[in-house]
């Protein structure tokens, strides 16, 4: 018996990153804009996505949520108070989506024809990096309560985002919180990327935060 | 724990390309920044491979480093550097504007197959 070596020079995530790039082109192909939201748990994506749909729902666009949690539909059941039609994956245990869950969630989801697709994701600064679910997007927040140092300590996750919302801003004198810091180490791990401020509270920050991503998408007030 | 879905992986791609499970070893790179833990991974590998043909595999790992690309003059170049201190400077135009790129990244480089020798034809 000997030994050969077979290069390979294969992708880990190639199944993963195929199906994804498939899924992007037929939302794309059909009008949707998809956007992925990371960041840790307790970050306030749930209070802030809630907002936006109701704040686009305000405007007459058609939307429509995905979200990940470990375990239980609450965080579904909160956002469909916003009007959108909302979709609960239960990873019961794993830390992140995969584009195939998105997957199998999207093909017998009799949605209709919409604008916007957000996908909350498990919360997490770290797992969800490497998976892309589709999306055109992807969103990161970092809430003022978590500290200006986070994007060094978890450079990895916030390097993939296009851009990143500071949240619980009315909270920021509360908590010291140095926005300048904070947004100097965002561009060191991930130079360029934008910084929104928000606040789940006050609704601070929505309206251009809806105006930020209708000309990202494309998609204008109908 | 993400690192038992990327063991799933590369135990796919692993068996697509030597289904006979005449495997010694396979080798991978990870971006500096591919969040992955690799005891886990290990752990997870022979996880996914026990009370298989394949598990006897041994899993080599090979980091990379960060590669930035300038954005001024869009050369490459690869340079550790501690993220905190910021993008260095472009060896190539002196520019301090890098891109990260390659931090991400997680392949199978190789397999190493035990193959049969080939036998003499009389």
């Amino acid at each position: 018996m000997e030994p050969r070596i077979l290069q390979v020079r294969t992708k880990i995530l190639k199944a993963n990153d195929t199906l994804a790039r498939q899924m992007r082109e037929d939302f794309l192909g059909r009008g949707i804009f998809v956007s992925n939201w990371v960041s840790s748990p307790g970050s306030g994506k749930t209070l802030w996505l809630e907002s936006t749909l109701r704040g686009m729902i305000q405007r007459g666009h058609r939307v429509a949520a995905i979200v990940g949690d470990l375990e239980t539909d609450r965080d579904a059941r909160r956002l469909e108070r916003s009007g959108a039609m909302v979709r609960q994956i239960m990873t019961h245990g794993l830390c992140h989506l995969e584009a195939a869950m998105i997957q199998r969630e999207w093909k017998d989801w009799e949605v209709g024809p919409i604008d916007f697709l957000f996908i909350e994701n498990v919360g997490n600064l770290v797992c969800p990096t490497s998976w892309d679910l589709g999306e055109s997007l992807r969103v990161g927040l970092l809430s003022v309560t978590e500290g200006e140092d986070k994007p060094l300590k978890y450079p990895g996750l916030f390097n993939t985002c296009d851009v990143v919302l500071l949240t619980k801003m009315d909270l920021a004198v509360a908590c010291e919180f140095q926005q300048d810091a904070a947004i100097q180490n965002l561009q060191t791990v991930r130079p360029g990327v934008e910084v929104l401020e928000t606040s789940g509270k006050t609704l601070g920050g929505l309206e251009a935060w809806i105006d930020w991503i209708e000309d990202r998408s494309g998609k204008t007030r109908p | 724990m993400h690192e038992l879905s990327i063991a799933s992986e590369i135990f796919k791609i692993v068996q697509s390309h030597a289904p006979d499970g005449r495997v010694l070893a396979v080798g991978i790179r990870l971006g500096a920044w591919s969040c992955v833990q690799e005891d886990s991974l290990r752990n997870s590998f022979r996880w996914v491979t026990d009370q298989t043909a394949y598990e006897q595999v041994r899993l080599e790992v090979e980091r990379i480093e960060e590669i930035w690309i300038c954005e001024t003059c869009q050369q490459s170049f690869d340079q550790s550097k501690d993220a905190s201190d910021g993008p260095p400077d472009c060896p190539w135009c002196g520019q301090r504007l890098g891109l990260l790129d390659g931090l991400q990244e997680m392949r199978v480089e190789w397999i190493e197959l035990q193959e049969e020798p080939e036998t003499s034809r009389e």
